[in-house]
């Protein structure tokens, strides 16, 4: 018998770059996640919610059309609105700034980030997910291997990020494109997708912004540890702390305490892209004194923000990334 | 451990690691040339710190270490041509080998269509079963789990293989399996590095060693080369002939003879293990001393043949 076996001829083909080998990294990380028991249905849920509230703005462009059948079934039953409705449609024809733009603008508000929303449902989602994350290849020790290939430790890093970054996508940003996609295909007139483009661009930026910092948190929490339960007990333990410190901060003389919580402060953040404020400063504009009193000003009280508060929460924010990329840097390591 | 005539692949000037206030390697500077080397040490000898800084994983306190010229800690360029072997138990135990490997050729940067052809034929040459390919890494043997580690280092066909224990859990014939590839790898111009505490399997395998001990390399050079040196001082010999007695007093009187051990009562007619100091006077004097004293020679024979001879002399 041969000693040396000749049958053998290694592949010699050209290797692709750094940025196909990221993708690779972020591909097996979603992968990886959407394995996870139960993920699936988050995600599913996740569309459904989309779904539901894309149903939802179709409802509320059939109200600008009076030959709709919502509409038709709406005057029908609800004799409020054969008075009213003739004039909101009306008002809406010479101002659909504020009609449309405004309402869509409140409505995905309150899509992207309420208390249900599809933020909620990626916050489950991403605690699925962490022992999946990083944690994993510490517990293994697989990273051991992954960092004697031709990836940096910054690649590889960022290749996880990238992974998070697809879960988000699938959970919430997704399905506010699509939520926003299908309330302007089926709306009565093709004139809502640019009424309804700041909406767009303030959840994009929201969610955009959302999807970076929770990501960033998520992998430092998958980082600090290589025990699957541990890590999914810190990402609960960071939710609840949050929850806890944003209400303990409410109406106390400690408010500083909520700026500890990224709940609160994601909400600030929220509340200065949206800029809710602004849209009734521009409603008491064309129509003086109408959010005054009532539900308005309880919405007005609600959502004023000052620039301080918002550099607070950004502050905070940041030092919540800056601690993650700190844990990542220690910790992502074979030594 | 190079010579004149090849580039060494590796090379360590005044290499230091320090882990805390324990010191892994001690200003240690050394060469390794292209083909088979055998990295030898007793535990805590910093072998596994030497092929950690080799592979990338950890930074040198002070020195430098280059491969190809250059310093692999956090370098692509370098990672790139070496595969590494690890001694951890380093698999994920829920994906399939399969899978897993077919992951890690993409992050090689292998194409996704090529990728799964390239796989196989990695398995095949660590002569993995097809039977198991499918199957999650976690119900895998220890030999099993040890060629898809090799097959993993071998993914993006590297110029440079670090091995930290690659025989370890493996059956003889696996243990043959991969010492063919090794030589085969090693003719194919892939520089081999192996950590390996079967220093007999090293010997057969390893042309060349380097030898740490207490962070230090104490020794580094071909094995012939080494056992040379050895014999310098002493050598370890069995001699039989028609007078052993006698033959022991001769040598003590020419000042030869460092010790015996009679080998007479175990059936070895007139056998004896000698070691005896200055050898190169000994062989020349050797056929003198016989013939003057009247003694039949029937045979002579080195006892220091063996790596674990000259591990053991080294780290005495």
């Amino acid at each position: 018998m041969a000693q040396i076996d000749s049958s053998y001829t290694h592949r010699d083909g050209e290797t692709r770059g750094i940025g196909y080998r990221r993708w690779v990294i972020a591909q097996a990380t979603l992968t990886a996640c959407l394995k996870v028991k139960g993920m699936r249905w988050v995600v599913w849920s996740c569309w459904i919610y989309a779904f539901l509230q894309g149903i939802f703005l179709f409802g509320f462009g059939q109200l600008m059309d009076q030959d709709s059948a919502v509409y038709a079934f709406i005057t029908e039953n609800l004799g409020f609105f054969k008075v009213i409705g003739p004039m909101f449609q009306g008002w809406a024809e010479e101002n659909p700034r504020i009609a449309i733009g405004m309402t869509y603008n409140l409505f995905f508000y309150i899509f992207t980030g309420a208390i249900v929303s599809s933020l909620t449902l990626s916050l489950v989602a991403l605690g699925m997910a962490i022992p999946r994350l990083i944690t994993s290849d510490l517990s293994s020790r697989a990273i051991t291997i992954y960092s004697s290939k031709a990836v940096s430790r910054f690649d590889y890093c960022l290749g996880k990020f990238g992974g998070v970054l697809l879960l988000l996508t699938l959970t919430w940003l997704g399905p506010t494109l699509v939520t926003w996609m299908m309330g302007n295909l089926m709306a009565p007139k093709i004139s809502f997708f640019w009424h309804t483009a700041p909406a767009l661009l303030h959840s994009v930026a929201f969610v955009g912004s959302g999807m970076v910092i929770l990501g960033l948190m998520a992998l430092g929490v998958s980082a600090m540890t290589s025990s699957p339960r541990t890590a999914t007990s810190i990402w609960v333990g960071v939710l609840l702390l949050g929850v806890v410190l944003s209400g303990i901060g409410m109406g106390s003389k400690n408010y500083w305490l909520q700026y500890l919580s990224f709940w609160f402060d994601l909400e600030l953040l929220q509340r200065w892209i949206f800029d809710i404020g602004g849209d009734f400063r521009e409603l008491d504009t064309e129509f003086p004194g109408i959010t005054e009193g009532g539900l308005f000003q309880q919405m007005k009280n609600r959502l004023a923000v000052t620039a301080n508060n918002v550099a607070a929460a950004i502050s905070c924010l940041s030092l919540l990334g800056g601690a993650a990329l700190l844990t990542l840097y220690k910790k992502v390591k074979p030594e | 451990m190079s010579t004149a005539s090849t580039t060494p692949v590796i090379q360590a000037a005044e290499l230091s690691r320090w882990y805390g206030i324990v010191m892994g390697l001690n200003n240690i500077s050394f060469d390794i040339g292209p083909g088979l080397t055998g990295l030898v040490g007793p535990n805590g000898a910093g072998k596994s710190t030497l092929i950690k800084i080799i592979t990338g994983q950890l930074r040198p306190s002070d020195g430098e270490l280059t491969v190809f010229g250059m310093q692999p800690w956090n370098n692509p360029d370098v990672l790139r041509e070496i595969g590494f072997c690890p001694e951890d138990d380093a698999l994920p135990d829920r994906l399939r080998a399969r899978t897993w490997l077919r992951g890690l050729a993409m992050l090689s940067g292998i194409a996704p269509s090529a990728a799964p052809d390239h796989v196989d034929a990695i398995l095949d040459r660590v002569k993995l079963e097809r039977v198991h390919w499918g199957k999650p890494l976690g119900q895998f043997s220890k030999g099993m789990r040890q060629r898809v580690k090799l097959a993993q280092a071998l993914l993006h066909h590297p110029r440079l293989l670090v091995l930290d224990e690659p025989m370890n859990g493996l059956d003889p014939m696996g243990r043959q399996d991969i010492q063919r590839i090794l030589k085969q790898l090693a003719v194919e111009g892939t520089t081999v590095l192996i950590s390996s505490h079967i220093l007999h399997e090293l010997e057969a395998l390893c042309p060349e060693i380097l030898i740490l001990n207490w962070g230090r390399v104490i020794a580094s050079g071909s094995q012939l080369a080494l056992q040379r040196r050895l014999q310098g001082t002493e050598a370890n010999l069995h001699i039989r002939c028609s007078d052993p007695l006698r033959f022991t007093r001769v040598l003590f009187e020419a000042d030869l003879l460092l010790g015996f051990d009679s080998t007479d009562a175990g059936g070895d007619e007139g056998g004896l293990d000698l070691r005896v100091k200055d050898p190169r006077r000994f062989s020349e004097t050797l056929v003198d001393l016989l013939t003057d004293n009247d003694i039949a020679l029937h045979e002579l024979r080195s006892r220091d043949r063996s790596l674990q001879d000259i591990f053991e002399k080294m780290t005495e």
